[in-house]
């Protein structure tokens, strides 16, 4: 009896098993190949074209898997269940990222050196040889500031340690802008995204204010602003990542009560346009390209106003909702993004009369990136 | 090819039973089955097929020319076996031997395993336990079936030769070698990938409970790898009509070290006893002779693994407490309670295991003095307790799985729960499958982060 209690179950078991394998064959055969992943936010394996090359390299098989995984019926639903599994039996990190409590957090970047002196070298030397106002406004990221956010016995690199060394190798002609305290005194509040590693823009906020009495752009108050929520259902980078279930957030906007026109042009693409916020951005699968339609070599914006100051910022992707706090301050704004920018700074710098430079990154980017050295030099 | 790829289980499996069930004579099945796993071989890497032909060839040949050649049956028995020896020498220890760096990423998939079954085969056949197999089909097939070739298990060509030319097909069969396969697809998937990441991510934790659970993890991870993998082999060879044999019966709960062997990897155990340790001379010589028998079989044990001397220390530090078992140790062990000899069977394959999975002996002894508190910088750290209590439901369940617990369970429930327990599990098993299958999704799944920085 107990032998045959086990073969039913086992018929069962093989034939819906079996039945699936055939179903998903079929599928997967049947319907159309997509050629980007909204979700991933890349491009996928379609169908590999045969060469007899590629066969005997192995190349077309490894396509082949790469299409078959790729073309996954179901795929973007599937990943939320890795999610939830985890989720459900205590898992508190997947890849680089913590599984908080009704939020996501990214792990702590470690330093690249070698890089990183280089870079601090180069905005040194380019601070000295211009001798204009000059400011680093270098941002702590989540898991430094809402560190009580964290999983219990989380143990992320010490980002304090890494700011205060940075700081410390900045030249005097370079203003810190150290918005830690801060953010600090704010910490219970909704200063970074749940599902997205970018900060809010009340964070950015509570940064403009520090830096305003840095940078002498005058004292700014939350009622200065009307706060537009733009979307309430923004799942962002590290949602997409884990796949997480339930985790999503609001995104804001502040606009300055008396702010004069504006043009923006977008100079790696050509673009102009007479806002900053992009609403292509907000539909796209990554609502936060709201700010400045995400991150691009070069933008140019031209306000109306009868300010005589001319800012260069250099800048990471959290700039991109810093920029709306200072668009009143500044007759031009002109944005570099260094990891997409290929032209002459210099030209660039005396051909808009810079009177001021900020420099503004997150913690983790800066301490990995390495392209503003290249483009400083 | 892999079991663990969505490939294999949603393209290349089901449509490889279709072609075999639709084919009618057992011929041309086997035909079939030839393609399919010539197929299955080449996949990922087509130039490695050559030297799998060429073996096949000069194997087939050899058994031919054993049987007929009487005046210099030694030569040729010597000359046919030193080509396969040469061969898995030349992909897997050359560099072992020359002061120089050699490009081993062409290795032959399932190289080792593959060359003891044609060496088995030789072996069978100069014992005169079996005829050379005339038949270049099938003596392809018992090479090269794709149900074993990757990683074993290693079937002797006795006990495969009568199921190439007679075997039974049935549905029981096929339903249960798929349950087998989805049980083993589990144990990889779920189990030996998460133990992954555990054993990963305590590799510079510098506590002694850290070095422990790094230990364990590593233990429960081997063995849902290869015991899973072994489960998914075994499963799709019933599909496909053949019988092997068990080759891991729940090792963790043995008593000895012998013991331990006897349930872990058991066809490579076999394997060893029945070609190399019994044409020795076995346990039937003096005791001289029966040491060096043992530390023969254990060195090539260890180093069959790879080509490290971290693995010939480890095989040759088993062998050595089957010795000490064997002489000393075995009577006191039986006047034991038994949860004793388990202890000290785990104990001693765990120690075992650090100098199998360290990378140098000098680590391996870092590694073991952390676990016995010397050179740690602390009990328990922060990090351990962020691992440990991060997965400790799959530690829990790992162990649980572990034991023969779960079979009789299942038993129980059958005989508790009469039909409703054959629903329970039937739906039990289709969901671990579907979760399997979302984690494998899940790990080609990448959001590139940095792009949105």
């Amino acid at each position: 009896m107990k032998q045959k209690r086990s073969e039913i179950a086992a018929h069962y078991i093989a034939r819906i098993v079996f039945g699936l394998m055939c179903v998903v064959l079929v599928i997967n055969i049947l319907i159309p190949d997509q050629k980007n992943s909204q979700a991933e936010n890349r491009s996928l394996q379609t169908f590999p074209d045969f060469s007899f090359d590629d066969l005997l390299s192995g190349q077309f098989s490894r396509d082949l898997n790469n299409y078959i995984s790729d073309q996954f019926v179901g795929r973007d639903s599937l990943i939320h269940i890795r999610y939830l599994l985890n989720k459900m039996t205590g898992v508190k990190k997947i890849d680089d990222v913590y599984l908080g409590d009704g939020t996501l957090i990214q792990e702590n970047s470690t330093v690249n050196e070698e890089q990183m002196n280089r870079n601090l070298n180069a905005i040194n030397n380019f601070c000295i040889n211009h001798q204009v106002r000059s400011g680093f406004l270098l941002v702590p990221n989540a898991a430094n500031i809402q560190s009580n956010s964290l999983p219990a016995y989380s143990n992320t690199a010490d980002q304090d340690a890494q700011m205060d060394q940075i700081f410390s190798m900045l030249d005097t002609s370079v203003m810190t802008i150290d918005v830690r305290d801060t953010l600090d005194k704010h910490k219970d509040e909704y200063l970074y995204y749940h599902s997205d590693h970018h900060w809010t823009s009340l964070a950015t906020f509570y940064a403009f204010q520090e830096l305003a009495s840095s940078f002498e752009l005058g004292k700014v108050k939350k009622s200065d602003y009307t706060i537009y929520r733009v979307s309430d259902n923004f799942k962002g980078t590290l949602a997409k990542k884990v796949g997480s279930v339930g985790i999503q957030d609001d995104i804001e906007i502040y606009v300055s009560e008396n702010l004069d026109d504006y043009v923006v042009m977008d100079e790696s693409n050509g673009t102009r346009s007479c806002s900053i916020y992009n609403s292509e951005g907000l539909e796209s699968s990554n609502a936060y390209d709201v700010f400045l339609g995400g991150n691009t070599g070069l933008v140019q914006i031209e306000s109306l106003n009868d300010s005589d100051r001319h800012l260069l910022l250099i800048k990471d992707s959290y700039a991109n909702s810093m920029v709306q706090f200072l668009l009143p301050y500044y007759r031009t704004i002109t944005i570099v993004d260094p990891r997409y920018f290929y032209e002459d700074i210099e030209r660039i710098f005396n051909l808009n009369l810079i009177t001021d430079v900020l420099f503004l990154y997150n913690t983790n980017t800066f301490v990995q990136d390495t392209s503003i050295a290249d483009v400083l030099e | 090819m892999i079991f663990n790829s969505l490939i294999f289980i949603f393209f290349f499996l089901p449509i490889s039973l279709i072609l075999y069930y639709l084919t009618p004579s057992l011929y041309l099945k086997n035909i079939v089955l030839l393609i399919i796993s010539l197929l299955f071989y080449a996949w990922n890497d087509p130039a490695t097929l050559i030297l799998l032909i060429l073996s096949i060839l000069w194997n087939y040949l050899s058994g031919i020319q054993i049987s007929k050649e009487t005046k210099h049956r030694k030569l040729v028995i010597i000359t046919s076996i030193v080509f396969n020896v040469v061969i898995l020498f030349i992909y897997k220890y050359i560099d072992m031997i020359v002061p120089f760096e050699v490009d081993t990423s062409h290795v032959p998939m399932g190289l080792s395993f593959f060359t003891f079954s044609a060496i088995s085969y030789l072996g069978d056949i100069i014992t005169e336990k079996v005829e050379p197999q005339k038949d270049i089909v099938l003596f392809s097939l018992y090479i090269c079936f794709f149900g074993k070739i990757s990683s074993g298990p290693i079937v002797t060509y006795a006990k495969m030769q009568p199921q190439l030319e007679l075997r039974a097909l049935n549905r029981t069969k096929f339903y249960t070698g798929m349950v087998l396969f989805i049980k083993g697809l589990v144990k990889k998937i779920i189990f030996a990938d998460q133990f992954a990441l555990v054993f990963q991510g305590l590799s510079s934790n510098n506590s002694v409970l850290g070095a422990w659970l790094y230990t364990i993890s590593y233990a429960l991870q081997l063995y849902f790898d290869f015991s899973g993998y072994s489960d998914m082999a075994i499963g799709v060879s019933k599909m496909f009509g053949f019988d092997f044999d068990i080759n891991f019966d729940h090792p963790y709960m043995s008593k000895t070290i012998q013991e331990f062997f006897r349930r872990w990897h058991i066809s490579l155990g076999n394997w060893f006893k029945n070609y190399v340790y019994i044409p020795l001379g076995g346990s039937r010589v003096n005791n001289v002779l029966y040491v060096r028998n043992i530390l023969i079989v254990w060195f090539l044990t260890g180093i069959w693994h790879g080509a490290d001397i971290t693995y010939i220390f480890w095989g040759l530090y088993l062998g050595i407490f089957v010795l000490m078992e064997k002489f000393f140790l075995k009577k006191g062990l039986a006047k034991l309670p038994r949860f004793i000899s388990h202890i000290y069977t785990l104990l001693i394959v765990l120690i075992g295991w650090v100098f199998f999975f360290s990378p140098s002996i000098q680590s391996a002894f870092d590694t073991l003095l952390k676990m016995f508190g010397f050179g740690a910088a602390s009990f328990a750290d922060s990090d351990f307790l962020f691992v440990f209590t991060s997965y400790l439901v799959l530690i829990i369940f790992g162990i649980f799985f572990a034991t023969p617990i779960y079979d009789k369970l299942q038993i129980v429930s059958y005989n508790l729960l009469k039909n409703k327990g054959i629903i329970i599990t039937s739906i039990v098993y289709v969901v671990f499958f579907v979760i399997c299958i979302s984690l494998m999704v899940g790990s080609t799944y990448q959001s590139f982060l940095y792009s949105a920085f």
